[in-house]
């Protein structure tokens, strides 16, 4: 209707506004990608690929930090794309001192690294770090997509003091995803097996992954169309060249837990059923009993409302909340907004300081 | 976005055919022989992945060159190195809780003997202000002893 109502509406082109579109088109086609420019941060741990950052609010209201978890298959940059309108941007200026784990691109050297790995070895770990480096007695979880998956795994797992567990677009259930459902069958079943590709690889190339979430998304001219609508306004060009950046900048996949999500994920959808096991112990969600907010997005283009669902019954909170919000999958975090959305919850349930 | 964008139609339209399209796309590969074909070429590609990293570590042996799989192997013990020096750290921070704790724990003796001594400071004050106070007794009796013996005297001389 609105279309229609568009449609008649006879289009009224400026010299100048054109001009500038038209200019920053161009410029967009020919010129590198930007730098992105993160928040004031500094590195408190480092091991192998993988990153501590620390981003300390500008005026601190809460003792208990955050610790943000990115998902593994894409880069965590995407929360701290700008200064202005990013997640951590956001949360620093809300008070919280925010630690965020980059998991980096892992190398040929890293090809062995399993969830189990990147649980003990990297978040656990990850997590003491940023405990001792904040002094504090209790920690609050924010976990994005596989990060949030990781992130209720740990919770389930470590006796480490987790206050709060904030899991936003997370992927618990796998009996179905975002591809039609003979391809979810094919996955199920075994007839689509990608063990011997990722034994072939030994590191999934960012290439096959890029091509994964490309085809996910079908025919993608939403981000170009959205360009050339709005090229005349320069922030947004801005903001629209730092996520094109992002979007292209895939990452690299260990073969080793590439498989072990596609077989015990994808395939077995173990985790659900309380049968997945890390580090010889099983992962049982029902151990999760912090205050937990389970947040999924109306427009996700890559994780179902259904997949996230489940946790809410499966953890032993007394206090747990489910929101659903208005955003996609990226342009929660893209945004911003993923911020706005967690601070009421979380200003609520951390300890101010006095 | 604003209402005299002239772009807005063109963007509306747009959004209905990515949907359209993506419906289109979603239905037209919901198909077993196009899971099939993706079978076989998963497979295929596979194999011809492995034929070429054997047939280029046998090239690098041949020519006595190193491959990424060493590099990466080296790589592996420094990631070694690393770990331990990581385990170290969190040794040296539960060296240094225990430390703390053990400080605090004298510094609670050490605070418990300063009051005793204290304790048995005013306790010595009292004492030597008890013993002044008896010493005044003692030389005011010996005053008085000397004015005894004086009035005893003066008889005496009285006699004389």
């Amino acid at each position: 209707m609105m279309a229609v109502k568009s449609l008649v509406n006879i289009p009224v082109f400026d010299l100048e506004s054109e001009k500038r579109r038209w200019n920053n088109i161009y410029k967009v086609l020919s010129e590198p990608k930007p730098d992105i420019e993160s928040t004031p941060r500094r590195a408190v741990w480092k091991k192998g690929k993988a990153v501590l950052w620390y981003h300390a609010a500008p005026e601190k209201k809460y003792t208990t930090p955050l610790f943000l978890v990115y998902s593994l298959l894409n880069k965590a940059y995407i929360l701290d794309i700008s200064e202005e309108g990013s997640v951590v941007g956001n949360l620093t200026k809300q008070g919280y001192d925010v630690y965020l784990l980059d998991w980096g691109s892992p190398g040929l050297e890293n090809k062995d690294l399993t969830l189990d790995n990147y649980l003990l070895d990297y978040l656990e770990v990850a997590v003491k770090r940023a405990l001792r480096h904040s002094d504090a007695k209790e920690i609050s979880m924010v976990g994005y997509c596989i990060g949030g998956m990781l992130s209720a795994m740990l919770t389930s797992l470590t006796n480490l003091p987790i206050k709060n567990l904030v899991l936003a677009a997370v992927p618990i259930d796998y009996s179905n995803a975002i591809v039609p459902n003979k391809w979810v069958e094919a996955l199920q079943n075994g007839t689509l097996n990608f063990d011997r590709f990722a034994d072939a690889y030994e590191v999934i190339p960012s290439e096959f992954l890029y091509a994964i979430f490309m085809a996910l998304q079908g025919f993608n001219i939403g981000p170009t169309v959205n360009l050339v609508t709005r090229a005349n306004d320069q922030k947004y060009v801005d903001k629209w060249r730092n996520m094109d950046k992002w979007m292209k900048d895939a990452v690299t996949f260990s073969g080793a837990a590439f498989k072990q999500m596609m077989d015990e994920l994808y395939k077995d959808n173990k985790l659900v059923k309380g049968e997945m096991k890390i580090g010889g112990k099983k992962v049982d969600l029902t151990n999760i009993k912090c205050s937990t907010l389970v947040i999924t997005s109306t427009r996700d283009e890559l994780v179902l409302e259904s997949q996230s669902l489940p946790i809410m019954e499966l953890i032993s909170s007394e206090d747990k909340t489910y929101q659903h919000i208005e955003a996609g999958h990226v342009s929660l975090c893209l945004t911003g907004q993923f911020a706005y959305a967690i601070d009421p919850w979380l200003s609520a349930r951390s300890t101010r300081l006095i | 976005m604003s209402e005299t964008n002239p772009y807005d139609s063109f963007r509306q339209i747009s959004i209905m055919l990515e949907k359209g399209l993506n419906g289109l796309l979603f239905q037209s590969i919901n198909n077993n022989p196009l899971i099939q074909v993706t079978k076989i070429g998963i497979e295929a590609n596979s194999r011809y992945i492995e034929l070429l990293k054997r047939n280029r570590e046998l090239m690098a042996n041949y020519m006595n060159l190193p491959t990424k799989n060493d590099v990466a192997n080296a790589v592996k013990q420094t990631m070694q190195a690393e770990e331990k020096i990581d385990i170290l750290e969190e040794q040296i921070w539960n060296l240094q809780d225990q430390f703390t704790l053990a400080t605090q724990e004298q510094n609670k003796v050490l605070g418990e003997i300063l009051d005793f001594t204290k304790h048995i400071h005013m306790e010595w004050q009292k004492a030597s202000q008890e013993l002044a106070a008896l010493t005044q007794v003692k030389s005011e009796f010996e005053q008085m002893k000397k004015l005894l013996e004086k009035e005893k005297k003066e008889p005496v001389l009285a006699a004389k």
